[in-house]
């Protein structure tokens, strides 16, 4: 925990990795502020605005159906991350008692284990996404569900990887010394040390979840429209590249703004947190 | 003898974050046409700075070398341009390293690494070179030179692999090899085998040698002058007679008061290892005045305020301290 | 290896949910869904059923599309030449941009040029590849119009025509596919040009091109290679994606249509058929990554 607080002061002193932060608090506030904070209802179709350029009304400008695109891309922010967290948490609570205990006890269900975690990772993530909503339908839940399950092949890798070189070290053996049972070994004194790669790579699923959503919602499989997810948004924009490209502008740099964040971070984080615990 | 190549006042810093790193300060010595010269110090005195600076292989953003003349042949070699320096090293300066396995790069053959200075520098044909460096394979008593030209450095055991590494820098001829610490790596028995072997390619050759080492038993055996370092600076240059048989620096002695002694138990006494104690000062805080005044057992009071001069105590003989 | 591809094939076939239902929506009578079901055998057991489909494929008969009633494995074929000739463009555009960007910014690390490319490639994985593939559409087919936005002719019909619709598709996919190999082929190259053999290599007075195209690169096809593995993984993924964007007439969108249109099996056909290729892919790739490193040869 030491560690965490000190690469958190490290952090601050760290600029880019401080702006990468400051764009995902950013992202986060907004997204959960949408709904208090946009100027109109994302859904309200009003027809006599159809397709007007950004203007003090409409800061985006407005879609075919006369709805503030400003309102729909802030919460897009929130169905964004309200995915995003989502599928990152679900993958969590799956891939790290997978991985985990896996690393941990080895032989047969390591085996078996790993082996499903290979057979999910043999398909490109994309196209696993696509499949399973393919076959559940388009909705939030589905795509969860789809995310988790792209997510928890490669969280169960980057624990099981820790546990693996953790488990040859000293102070493992010192806890079975002592008394504690396997089960608390790698509960209390395994685990909490795997905490900081995981923390990296979950800061990139997340970034990788809000390109996923938004591919996905673009494709018509991932939050069915209306909802103003980014990728719905840049779906209705399509047909009107040469009179709205607004439509198209906004909504993509929004993606693009938000995940760069994430990636920012997540990088600072990666470097901020892995050689100095080694040391 | 004819001076082959001089190093005058060469001074190597680092510029690092945590500060100026005078890795090598003001440091002279000169080898002479196929003379073998020893340089010793313990880790961190700037041996092997010095050695990379000859062949200006510093890696350049921390590194530069700040100051001082490298004369080769009478050219200092500081001011050639990168193309003339390249074909210097390998070719009329060749350098082998302490450990032949990450030295050596690991995804060609042993023939290739050797020929392939053959290529560059004479413009041999690459089956003409693969001959050559089976021949020199050979020199370097390797026992199947022929399979050994199409194996990779994974598969040669340690001995093997130096040798191999010899062969590399020698296959142009150079007229000066510059050798960091290359035993240091490789077991005892073997460590004699790699030295009979310079020595002897040494004097077939009339090739210069500049060893470098903290082994002071390794010196002796093979160099004729010896230089001792400290801190980053030269603190003592005698012939090899001269600097064992009668020390002047407090640190040489030091040096050889703790080299363990064969036969000090059958004259009935256990004589304990005399160590210089403390340990070697940290490359960015050098201790004031003399470096070495922390840890001399004959230490004055202006050791501590004044850096010492080289003074010359007699014919080749040279001693930084405020002693001499 | 054939383990992980049994794995794959149970898994497509756990996936989908009740076909019929969809097929025939809500109103459907009972006695029309007992019809269907028994013409599409699926009122026999999930293990019978995933049998006779997987004999099936192995004698290349993938079945019906239940839309169009063609064959799926025509569509399927009559569509690989044109993701073909995408995935293959995109991953020139990103090996011609990464390798070198990433080799660049190794040699001349924490220089301009390094921050350079950094920069390109943190941007190149946070954009989406459709968004960037829309944007170059406004840019250059609608205001500019420099290049058709609709339509397509096969490259192997008509080349360099061909090639006008294939290049912003191409450079959408390629460019963000890049900055992953760029990334990579920096880091490796970092690490190996940390390694003592390249001093050697200096000491041998080699000159610099030769150290780092010979002896650096040698070194570094191992994990470049690896890179390529998984790029062509993300390419048949982004594939999908962008062919949609471009309207082009490839796998991706049959995947797609038919994803919309219920085609249950033309679905599980196009993605079995993804995934094999990708599976094939990976396989040459580790067979390379054996013929590069000789210490895996031997060792």
């Amino acid at each position: 925990m030491d560690s965490l607080r000190d690469a958190f002061r490290r952090l601050m002193l760290h600029r880019m990795t401080f702006f990468g932060f400051i764009i995902v608090v950013a992202n986060v506030l907004l997204a959960i502020a949408a709904p208090f904070v946009s100027p109109n209802d994302p859904l309200e179709i009003n027809l006599q605005n159809k397709v007007l350029p950004p203007s003090s009304g409409h800061y985006f400008g407005t879609d075919e159906y006369g709805r503030d695109i400003f309102s729909r891309v802030l919460h897009g922010a929130s169905i964004s991350l309200q995915i995003s967290a989502t599928s990152v948490i679900l993958s969590l609570l799956i891939g790290i008692p997978l991985g985990g205990l896996s690393g941990f006890y080895g032989g047969f269900i390591d085996l078996i284990f790993m082996r499903m975690v290979d057979a999910i990772m043999s398909f490109p993530a994309i196209l696993l996404a696509i499949g399973i909503m393919a076959a559940l339908g388009p909705n939030k839940a589905n795509l969860t569900i789809a995310l988790g399950v792209v997510f928890i092949p490669r969280i169960a890798r980057v624990i099981r990887g820790s546990v693996l070189s953790l488990k040859e070290k000293d102070f493992v053996e010192a806890s079975r010394a002592i008394g504690n049972s396997e089960y608390r070994t790698f509960y209390r004194h395994v685990l909490p040390n795997c905490l900081s790669p995981i923390i990296v790579q979950s800061t990139m699923l997340f970034a990788y979840a809000t390109l996923a959503e938004a591919a996905l919602s673009f494709l018509g499989l991932g939050t069915p429209p209306p909802a103003p997810s980014w990728g719905n948004i840049l779906s209705d924009g399509r047909n009107f590249m040469s009179d709205g490209p607004w439509m198209t502008i906004f909504p993509g740099l929004a993606i693009a703004l938000a995940v760069f964040g994430y990636n920012l971070f997540g990088d600072g984080l990666r470097d901020l947190l892995d050689p100095r615990l080694k040391e | 003898m004819e001076i082959l190549l001089e190093v005058k006042n060469l001074s190597t810093h680092f510029f690092t974050r945590a500060g100026r790193v005078k890795a090598v300060d003001d440091v002279s010595l000169s080898i002479g046409i196929a003379e073998t010269v020893g340089v010793v110090g313990e880790s961190g005195c700037g041996k092997s700075v010095t050695a990379l600076s000859i062949l200006r292989l510093i890696p350049s953003p921390p590194g530069k070398i700040v100051g001082g003349e490298i004369l080769f042949e009478g050219e200092n070699t500081l001011e050639l341009p990168e193309k003339v320096m390249n074909q210097i090293r390998g070719n009329h300066i060749s350098m082998i390293f302490q450990e032949p396995m990450t030295y050596l790069n690991p995804a060609f053959t042993i023939g290739d690494q050797i020929a392939e200075s053959l290529i560059v520098h004479q413009g041999m044909k690459r089956n003409k070179a693969l001959g050559r460096a089976i021949e020199i394979l050979r020199e370097v008593e390797i026992p199947t030179p022929e399979k050994c030209v199409y194996e990779y450095p994974h598969q040669l055991s340690g001995g093997m692999r130096q040798r191999a590494m010899i062969a590399m820098a020698l296959v142009c001829h150079p007229k000066l090899l510059i050798a960091d610490e290359p035993t240091t790596a490789l077991d005892v028995t073997i460590q004699s085998q790699i030295l009979n072997i310079l020595d002897k390619l040494k004097v077939e050759r009339g090739m210069a040698l500049l060893l470098i080492t903290h082994n002071m038993g390794v010196v002796a055996e093979i160099a004729r002058r010896v230089i001792v370092m400290y801190a980053g600076k030269v603190v003592e240059s005698a012939s090899r007679e001269d600097l064992f048989l009668r020390p002047s620096h407090p640190y040489t002695r030091g040096l050889l008061r703790s080299i363990p002694r064969l036969g000090s138990k059958s004259q009935g006494r256990y004589q304990p290892l005399q160590e210089i104690p403390g340990m070697v000062p940290s490359p960015f805080q050098f201790p004031s005045g003399c470096a070495f005044h922390p840890r001399c057992l004959e230490a004055m009071d202006i050791c501590k305020k004044e850096v010492p001069k080289l003074h010359t105590i007699g014919p080749g003989w040279e001693c930084r301290c405020h002693l001499a | 290896m054939i383990l992980v591809s049994m794995a794959v094939f149970i898994i497509i076939r756990l996936v989908p949910g009740d076909p019929v239902l969809t097929l025939l929506g809500p109103n459907a009578e009972p006695g029309m869904i007992e019809e269907l079901r028994n013409e599409l055998g699926l009122n026999r057991p999930v293990s019978t059923q995933y049998l006779l489909w997987f004999f099936k494929v192995i004698q290349g008969d993938l079945g019906k599309s239940i839309v169009s009633g063609r064959g799926i494995l025509e569509s399927i074929l009559e569509r690989i030449p044109i993701t073909f000739s995408l995935v293959f463009f995109a991953f020139l555009v990103a090996v011609v941009v990464g390798l070198p960007s990433g080799t660049a910014a190794a040699v001349h690390q924490n220089t301009k040029i390094d921050y350079l490319c950094m920069t390109f490639y943190l941007l190149g994985v946070s954009i989406p590849s459709f968004w960037l593939g829309l944007l170059l559409l406004l840019t250059f087919s609608v205001h500019l119009q420099w290049f058709p936005s609709i339509g397509f002719v096969s490259i192997f019909k008509d080349f360099y025509r061909g090639l006008q619709y294939l290049l912003l598709p191409a450079l959408s996919l390629g460019l963000i596919e890049s900055a992953i190999v760029g990334r990579m082929t920096r880091s490796s190259m970092l690490e190996i040009l940390r390694q003592e053999y390249i001093t050697t290599a200096k000491a041998k007075g080699l000159p610099a091109r030769r150290v780092i195209w010979r002896h650096a690169l040698k070194n570094a096809f191992g994990p470049i290679l690896t890179v390529i593995g998984l790029e062509v993984g993300f390419l048949l993924g982004g594939a999908v994606v962008t062919e949609t964007v471009f309207s082009l007439p490839g796998i991706g969108r049959l995947v797609v249509f038919s994803i919309y249109n219920r085609d249950y099996p033309m679905v599980q056909g196009c993605i079995l058929f993804i995934s094999l290729v990708y599976l094939t892919v990976s396989l040459i790739v580790d067979l390379l990554y054996g013929f590069f490193d000789p210490r895996i040869k031997y060792g």
